[in-house]
């Protein structure tokens, strides 16, 4: 639990610097430019060192291909596309499975109330969910 | 009477509008392909059918989506056919759920039927229809099951009244009671009371101290804001519905996930796509484009024999132009009017209508990527790439469509979501070679690389690919603004194409680069032969007393020639000029002045080659691709310039556009054209 927490608090922090969250993870140079990899590369360094297990909690972001998951909540600033997902079936307590991912990573494509859907994982990051599988 | 046709996208509207009244709409295999309402009658009735661009909610996301909304609310139809998509009903439904919230009665057309029972799904349509208190018609828009019986339903007005189910909880349905209630001075419909206990800015006329006050006591009971209530209350409701009525046997994998394994695969899916798009020009302009050009343009100019896989087969033929032009000299008709017909109009229309076949084989190859569901596929995994550079993996509809057409290209980039990526994705489609450009790029790279030429075609197609990502970060440093970008998509299910469509598709835009050439190439050809056979005092350029040099063409030509001195290697053309102008009107109408032009200035012309007359002799591989080039990323012809005005939100927007595009076309020009310049 300390851990996701752990997790949470970097990612606001990120975001609060008003980096998009798809390139949190990057270093910056002294004049501010991003250097290093991006998050592709970060995943398998050691800040995230398993992916998340049945029963924890997360981001929708967070999980890998097969996995399932139960929404929870929303934190999300962009209004139209929080209504959005909410018009396609991303509501609270829906569940959600992990079926394709895009050749480069982003974005993924999601089954869920019978039907499949492609987001990118900087909007799932919004998306707080519990593993279930 | 007037009906909406409402549906999520890809669901079949447009399939079933064009069963509904026989008329030819085209289709495709991704969501979004209908961006405008589109009317149409049933036949033998009166009754109108509107075809609308699909939506998820009446909520709308993109500017095509509002058109949706504002028909079905502002223009109010007299029914609503909600068509939805029986393989995946949960999602569908939400939309229902709204739609009977209007006063207005609703049929739901359960699409699809035809591929339920694969898909494991089992409906009861009787007790759908129980649940939902409406009437369902179940159809297939495809193989045209079940239109007969809607189209009877339909005209005889034959509905379950709409009941104004109450779908949402004690709480919320008392908050709505209270809002309708509060402005019992007006009818609101349910809609219109959803909307305003949402707090929908569109509806905020209707708020109040008390409604608000109202709202928040509800919220705090179900522990959610107002939206998220309503959303979730909607999906109970659906949930309930399909338990009672639907079974689903999730099958393990289907033939479209399988197929996907390897199209989506993480190291395939690039050479893939690369290999797809290297077949489609090797077959279209290699293939049919070598087979073909020469006999036709040899059947307008003459020839005597042709070349078929490295064997030279002996073929006289005196040409369609020459045996005119000897015709009417022989019935004593002036030897202007015989130049005229064949120096005119059989050059001018006969250079375009060479390449129908090659088109007629690319037409054909993107129909059967944009049938069978590749392109979504192509959408979704540059997605990542596009983000980058400030596109969305969406703009690559656009792109693709506009390999035909860049009007409809321009158009298409609707369903795009943010503002930023759009403007982007509308500037840059012209870069990709559209149809008309196709006969100048295959001209010169036959004239110059020879058996390479389909390569070179290619070589043009990847480099315009790499002058979208360059066109697209300079764009992006110019609007410099912070865009919330987002992508929604979906994935449809591969299907085999569809015979029918397929070659409806095909044949309705070559019919268009067919009558283009009937009409506008026409047109021109002839103005463009009067120019050059005149000069400013009307005296008939004869070849000997008054030489082309000296003609209102070649006036013309000069004053710009100027422009294009750095491209053309150090060469002062008044002809490649003035042609590359005209691409203004039509991009095929540039080779077909140079045929015209090459006509007339050389009557020894021999059939195999303009480049080999002296108007066009000084053009050298470099100078070939440098010329293509520009004609490539230049402004596009004026319909596309007009698509590109009415799509672009504001007039600065459109001059950048402009300006930049002209920037772009030159500097890379002139740097190749230097290139060679000092290289020879």
């Amino acid at each position: 639990m300390n851990e996701i927490n752990n997790r949470k608090k970097y990612i606001d922090q990120e975001s609060e610097n008003g980096e998009a969250f798809s390139e949190c993870g990057r270093g910056r140079n002294l004049r501010g430019k991003a250097f290093g990899h991006g998050r592709r590369f970060r995943n398998r360094g050691t800040r995230f060192p398993h992916h998340l297990k049945p029963g924890e909690e997360g981001h929708l972001s967070d999980l890998r291909r097969g996995q399932k998951c139960i929404v929870l909540n929303f934190h999300n600033d962009n209004k139209a596309l929080r209504r959005r997902l909410l018009d396609m079936g991303i509501t609270k307590g829906v569940e959600i499975e992990i079926k394709k991912t895009a050749p480069l990573g982003d974005p993924v494509d999601i089954y869920l109330r019978g039907y499949e859907l492609c987001l990118r994982k900087a909007d799932m990051h919004g998306i707080d969910i519990k593993v279930i599988k | 009477m007037k009906v909406a046709l409402v549906g999520n996208q890809n669901a079949g509207k447009t399939t079933l509008f064009n069963s509904l009244t026989g008329m030819n709409q085209v289709v495709g295999n991704w969501p979004g392909v209908t961006i405008e309402r589109k009317e149409g009658v049933i036949k033998g009735t009166n009754i109108t059918i509107v075809d609308l661009p699909g939506i998820y909610s009446l909520s709308p996301y993109t500017s095509e989506e509002e058109v949706s909304r504002r028909y079905v609310l502002d223009e109010k139809p007299d029914l609503i056919v909600n068509i939805i998509d029986s393989t995946s009903l949960e999602r569908s439904l939400y939309l229902t759920t709204q739609l009977l919230e209007l006063d207005c009665n609703v049929i739901i057309a359960m699409n699809m039927i035809d591929i339920m029972d694969s898909k494991g799904v089992k409906i009861d349509v009787k007790k759908l229809s129980e649940q939902l208190k409406t009437t369902i018609v179940s159809i297939s828009a495809l193989k045209k099951l079940g239109i007969d019986e809607l189209i009877q339903k339909i005209k005889n007005n034959d509905v379950i009244e709409n009941p104004h189910q109450k779908i949402y909880s004690e709480s919320v349905e008392g908050a709505l009671k209270f809002i309708d209630d509060y402005h019992s001075d007006h009818h609101l419909s349910r809609f219109e009371l959803v909307k305003v206990f949402e707090r929908d800015i569109a509806f905020q006329v209707l708020d109040d101290e008390n409604i608000r006050r109202y709202i928040s006591e509800v919220e705090e009971k179900e522990g959610m804001d107002s939206e998220q209530i309503i959303a979730n209350q909607r999906y109970n409701f659906i949930d309930k519905v399909r338990q009672a009525s639907v079974k689903i046997a999730k099958p393990e994998s289907t033939l479209t996930d399988k197929i996907d394994k390897i199209v989506l695969n993480k190291w395939l899916a690039i050479p893939i796509f690369v290999a797809i798009m290297a077949l489609v020009y090797l077959f279209s302009v290699g293939l049919i484009g070598g087979l073909t050009s020469d006999l036709i343009s040899g059947f307008f100019n003459g020839m005597d024999s042709i070349e078929l896989f490295d064997h030279v087969i002996p073929l006289e033929f005196v040409g369609l132009g020459p045996w005119l032009a000897e015709k009417i000299l022989y019935a004593g008709g002036s030897s202007w009017a015989a130049s005229l017909v064949q120096n005119g109009i059989v050059t001018g229309v006969g250079a375009v209508l060479t390449f129908v076949p090659q088109l007629l084989a690319l037409f054909f190859s993107l129909a059967l990527l944009e049938t069978t569901g590749y392109m979504s596929r192509i959408s979704f995994f540059f997605d990542r790439l596009f983000k980058k550079i400030g596109l969305s993996g969406k703009s690559l509809i656009p792109f693709i469509v506009g390999a035909g057409c860049s009007v409809s290209g321009i158009m298409s980039a609707r369903t795009i979501e943010s503002e930023r990526e759009k403007k982007m994705t509308i500037i840059l489609t012209p870069f990709i070679p559209c149809s008309a450009k196709l006969p100048l790029i295959a001209l010169f790279s036959s004239a110059f690389f020879g058996d390479l030429a389909w390569l070179v075609t290619l070589s043009l197609y990847l480099f315009s690919i790499v002058m979208i990502v360059i066109g697209a970060l300079i764009l992006k440093k110019i609007f410099n603004t912070p865009a919330a970008t987002t992508y929604i998509s979906e994935l449809p299910d591969y299907h085999a194409p569809s015979i029918h469509y397929v070659g409806r598709i095909v044949g309705d835009r070559t019919g268009d680069f067919i009558k283009r050439a009937g009409s506008i190439i026409f047109i021109c050809s002839l103005v463009i032969w009067f120019l050059a056979s005149f000069t400013y005092k009307m005296q008939y350029v004869d070849g000997v007393n008054y030489l082309i040099k000296d003609s209102l063409l070649a006036n013309i030509g000069n004053s710009l020639a100027w422009f294009f001195y750095p491209m053309l290697g150090g060469n002062w053309s008044w002809e490649a000029s003035v042609s590359a102008i005209q691409g203004l009107i039509a991009k095929e109408q540039v080779i077909s002045s140079m045929n015209v032009i090459a006509g007339l200035s050389d009557s020894s012309m021999s059939a195999s080659s303009i480049f080999a007359t002296s108007a066009f002799s000084f053009f050298t591989p470099f100078t070939a691709y440098a010329y293509v080039t520009f004609n490539l990323f230049s402004i596009p012809c004026v319909s596309a310039i007009s698509a590109m005005r009415s799509e672009l939100p504001s007039r600065k927007d459109f001059v950048i556009a402009i300006v930049f595009e002209i920037v772009i076309a030159w500097t890379l020009s002139s740097f190749i054209g230097f290139i060679g310049w000092a290289v020879m």
